[in-house]
């Protein structure tokens, strides 16, 4: 038992506690400051769900990491509270409240641990009378092949724009197919072929009087990247066909591989779910008299065959729908208000927060609670004791 | 100590699979996307309505009068001016590019009698216009001064990588002349799926988030 106490001695210390949130500090200031230029989403990437910040040394495509991310001073103050109740826990009841306290601390980071890395947020955009059963990135693209010659299924090769890459052969699992990047711009206008500088000017063609031009990619938080991807398609190392694609048009292109119907498209990532919801009605309330919001809701039709559901209900502030594992949240609208944006959140860990602060309520309630008893008890005995 | 180690090697493992949001290439089949309003339909909780909603959307002018659709017009308007002129305006749309633009150019100009141009010439009357992250082409064809019967085609040309667009308004040329400015608008409106265009929050084309206000 000593032996296990020297062990978590070094890792128990206080200072390293004070030095971990004094880090915890700079990240939250630095990654605030950072959030106006790279916007909220790359924001978090950057400085806190990463193990380092990196600084890239000029000239060259490497860079240098100079501070702790997110991940390691989140992850050494787990154990620091960890190490320090075992380097110097002796159970007492006078000292249950400061256990339940740090038991709330520790599940805190947990939980915020499993919500970084499980949760999985997405958009379902609607239109009044249409029903979907995906939602899509708001952040991701992916080159999506689909295969359409079942009639009651389409087979779907999905590859993330994280894997498209200039000069790149992905080979798809399970089938005969490899899919050659032969260019990708992970941003770009879409322009008119008479508006490039020159015809030799680097362009992706899209269709006779469309060209897709690289830019820089955007980080601005109401703006989202246009990938274009110019691809071959192999078969059994045959090329099936060589397209142009872009997530500014998600429309399909359809081609024939073995007289087999299919179609190719870059488009928002997908996460397909086992039942489907459609917009019945889109309401935008507002206060009599003014343009000024007063509620949003979206009356959809929840059908899930598997679970033999089907039934209406409403999804507005603060009534989100959660449903399979999933919390369907009123985001916005659009259209003339004919079409709902539902933010669509996957997050195993939603609950830890609501009992982590919970523990922490009842730890503070305890051992606070615990003094007073035992201060009013001490005074009720020195006035007994002075009478 | 070597199991405990390779279990939470593993552990560590499957949840950087199972996070980053699985961003590897993947392969699933899923069902056939749904038709809502057939199935709808077919369960007699709506009657037959429009069709669901196009690939493109449009703001159509206040003063604009919509007029049955035909089998080639997926937008079909009646302008009118106040002495009874009136002028008609179709957007129909065809896979591809529909035989060329010269070629429909052209057929253009021989609707309102001018003879045919050459690439050159049609691409210098021609001005760019601009819908959402797609770039057309205005044009503005008269007749010539001596014809009996005057007519005036303001058109656009809008080019998705699948399809082309046609928006044509044909009518009297003066009358044409005060529409000028609605039609720009009316073709600058057009959205085609999800793009997001660059402007003011709330401005149209942009969705909105109910946090605004």
């Amino acid at each position: 038992m000593i032996r296990i106490k020297t062990l978590f001695r070094p890792l128990a210390s206080l200072k390293l506690t004070i030095i971990c949130l004094a880090c915890a500090m700079v990240l939250v200031f630095v990654g605030t400051l950072d959030q106006v230029h790279i916007g909220i989403y790359e924001a978090q990437n950057r400085y806190f769900k990463s193990f380092a910040l990196f600084l890239p040394i000029p000239g060259t495509r490497f860079a240098v990491p100079w501070f702790p991310g997110g991940y390691v001073v989140g992850g050494v103050l787990l154990l620091n509270l960890i190490a320090a109740h075992l380097a110097r826990f002796k159970f007492s009841w006078k000292k249950l409240g400061i256990v339940v306290l740090h038991a709330g601390l520790i599940l805190m980071l947990v939980g915020q641990l499993i919500t970084s890395i499980f949760q999985v947020e997405s958009q379902m955009r609607l239109d009044e009378g249409e029903r979907k059963n995906f939602s899509e990135s708001p952040y991701f693209d992916e080159l999506a092949i689909t295969d359409k010659s079942q009639p009651d299924r389409d087979r779907i090769i999905s590859i993330p724009d994280s894997d498209l890459r200039k000069g790149r052969t992905i080979q798809v699992p399970g089938t005969d197919f490899k899919v050659v990047v032969n260019d990708f711009y992970p941003n770009s206008a879409l322009v008119n072929p008479g508006r490039l500088p020159s015809p030799a000017y680097p362009h992706l063609k899209l269709g006779p009087m469309a060209v897709a031009v690289q830019i820089p990619k955007t980080y601005k938080q109401d703006e989202r990247n246009v990938a274009t991807a110019a691809v071959t398609l192999l078969d059994k190392d045959q090329p099936a066909g060589s397209w142009s694609v872009s997530s500014g048009f998600p429309q399909p292109v359809n081609f024939q591989v073995g007289g087999k119907p299919f179609q190719i498209a870059l488009q928002p990532q997908r996460y397909y779910q086992p039942f489907s919801l459609q917009l019945l009605k889109f309401r935008h309330d507002r206060y009599a008299g003014t343009d000024i919001a007063k509620n949003f809701s979206s009356q959809v039709r929840l059908v899930d065959p598997a679970r033999k559901e089907d039934r209406e209900l409403s999804i507005y502030m603060n009534h989100p729908l959660r449903y399979a594992g999933l919390t369907f949240y009123q985001a916005g609208y659009d259209n003339n208000d004919r079409t709902t944006i539902l933010q669509v959140v996957q997050n195993p860990g939603r609950l830890v927060p609501y009992i982590s602060c919970g523990l922490l309520v009842a730890g503070l309630l305890l051992q606070f609670g615990m003094h007073l008893f035992r201060f009013a008890r001490k005074m009720q005995g020195a006035s007994a004791s002075a009478s | 100590m070597r199991a405990p180690l390779r279990r939470a090697g593993l552990v560590l493992s499957l949840m950087s699979v199972a996070g980053c949001e699985r961003r590897t290439v993947q392969v699933y089949d899923v069902p056939k996307p749904p038709s809502s309003q057939t199935e709808l339909m077919a369960a007699g909780l709506v009657a037959p309505g429009p069709a669901p909603a196009a690939a493109v959307k449009w703001t159509t002018p206040a003063n604009w009068q919509e007029q049955p659709l035909s089998e080639m017009r997926q937008g079909s308007f009646r302008a009118s001016g106040p002495d009874g002129a009136n002028a008609d305006i179709s957007v129909v749309s065809f896979p591809g590019t529909a035989g060329g633009l010269a070629s429909n150019l052209n057929r253009w100009r021989g609707q309102v009698e001018l003879p045919p141009a050459s690439d050159e010439e049609l691409r210098q009357a021609t001005q760019p216009v601009q819908a959402g992250p797609v770039e057309g082409i205005l044009v503005d064809y008269a007749s010539p001064p001596q014809s009996a019967k005057p007519s005036r085609i303001l058109g656009a040309v809008l080019e998705t990588p699948d399809r082309t667009w046609f928006v044509k308004m044909t009518g009297p040329p003066a009358f044409v002349e005060t529409q000028k400015e609605t039609f720009a608008q009316f073709v600058q409106s057009f959205q085609f799926s999800q793009v997001s265009s660059e402007g003011e929050p709330g401005a149209p084309g942009r969705p909105k988030s109910s946090n605004d206000q």
